[in-house]
């Protein structure tokens, strides 16, 4: 069931994307290692939100010329050793800055510990390709 | 090495395809980005069916089901290949929506702003192959 016709299977999946892949992890130092395509990171903190302020987040600014298009992302945390924390990395994208924000979040609602040495996020954000023309050919 | 006959590089990457789409509420209604069909199930809060731009049956590697979240932070979304049998196997999923907050995972729907985004890797039938068009120069 083709929902496009006249596409190839390789287009029909999806292919005229781009991929953006990141990791964030604390080192032992305590400092951020980000390995990463241009982006600007600006870390506060993973502790939950202040009384009646803003929830502390990571503000992660993808370097581009212009406002990006999301169509998708995946995100992995990686616990230090030994895993304790029980929850989830929630995301929040502007697109007006593509500006992603990560906040971890508990099980249950509230904020979690601070992010320690060996913590890691792992992003992957897919844009709309707008600049570069891919012809896919699929199978014969 | 496992398949012989293969390359290092290209044996690595062989056979696979993946494909994203994503849906999300605005204040003109749902918005869908990608080669997905969304559909909600009626009378079920959060429960959206996804159809893939797939041919016949279809050999699923990896599925992600993630929210973009707008003012409620507490949402998750878990997703299953739907066991429909009216469907080519694996054509189809299943995604459920949840409030976590308060330990009780409750259904919930989509918040305004909010987004659903799903991730799927599927064998690519056939010999795949591709040409680069007309490169922006350097």
């Amino acid at each position: 069931m083709p929902l496009y016709t006249g596409k190839s299977p390789i287009r029909a999946l999806g292919g005229n994307r781009i991929e953006w892949k990141a990791q964030f992890r604390v080192e032992q130092s305590g400092e951020m290692l980000v390995t990463a395509p241009p982006c600007e990171v600006n870390v506060t903190s993973w502790s939950g939100p202040p009384p009646g302020g803003e929830p502390e987040r990571w503000n992660i600014r993808v370097d581009a010329p212009g406002p990006l298009v999301l169509e998708a992302y995946d995100v992995a945390f990686q616990d230090s050793d030994p895993p304790v924390f029980r929850g989830f990395v929630a995301c929040e994208w502007d697109e007006s800055t593509s500006t992603m924000f990560l906040r971890r979040r508990n099980w249950g609602g509230g904020g979690s510990p601070d992010l320690e040495p060996g913590d890691a996020v792992l992003l992957t954000l897919w844009f709309r390709n707008t600049s570069i023309p891919t012809n896919y050919v699929g199978a014969p | 090495m496992i398949q012989q006959t293969t390359q290092p590089t290209w044996g690595y990457g062989y056979g696979m395809a993946r494909t994203i789409g994503r849906v999300t509420l605005g204040e003109d209604g749902y918005e869908t980005l990608g080669p997905m069909v969304f559909t909600q199930v009626p009378a079920s809060p959060g429960l959206w069916t996804v159809d893939l731009d797939v041919q016949g049956s279809t050999y699923i590697r990896y599925i992600s089901a993630r929210i973009l979240f707008s003012n409620n932070d507490d949402l998750q979304a878990q997703a299953v290949v739907d066991p429909d049998p009216t469907v080519p196997p694996g054509s189809r999923l299943r995604v459920q929506i949840w409030d976590v907050a308060g330990g009780a995972d409750v259904p919930a729907d989509l918040t305004l702003d909010s987004a659903l985004c799903i991730e799927v890797v599927v064998n690519q039938p056939g010999e795949p192959s591709f040409s680069l068009g007309p490169q922006i120069a350097p």
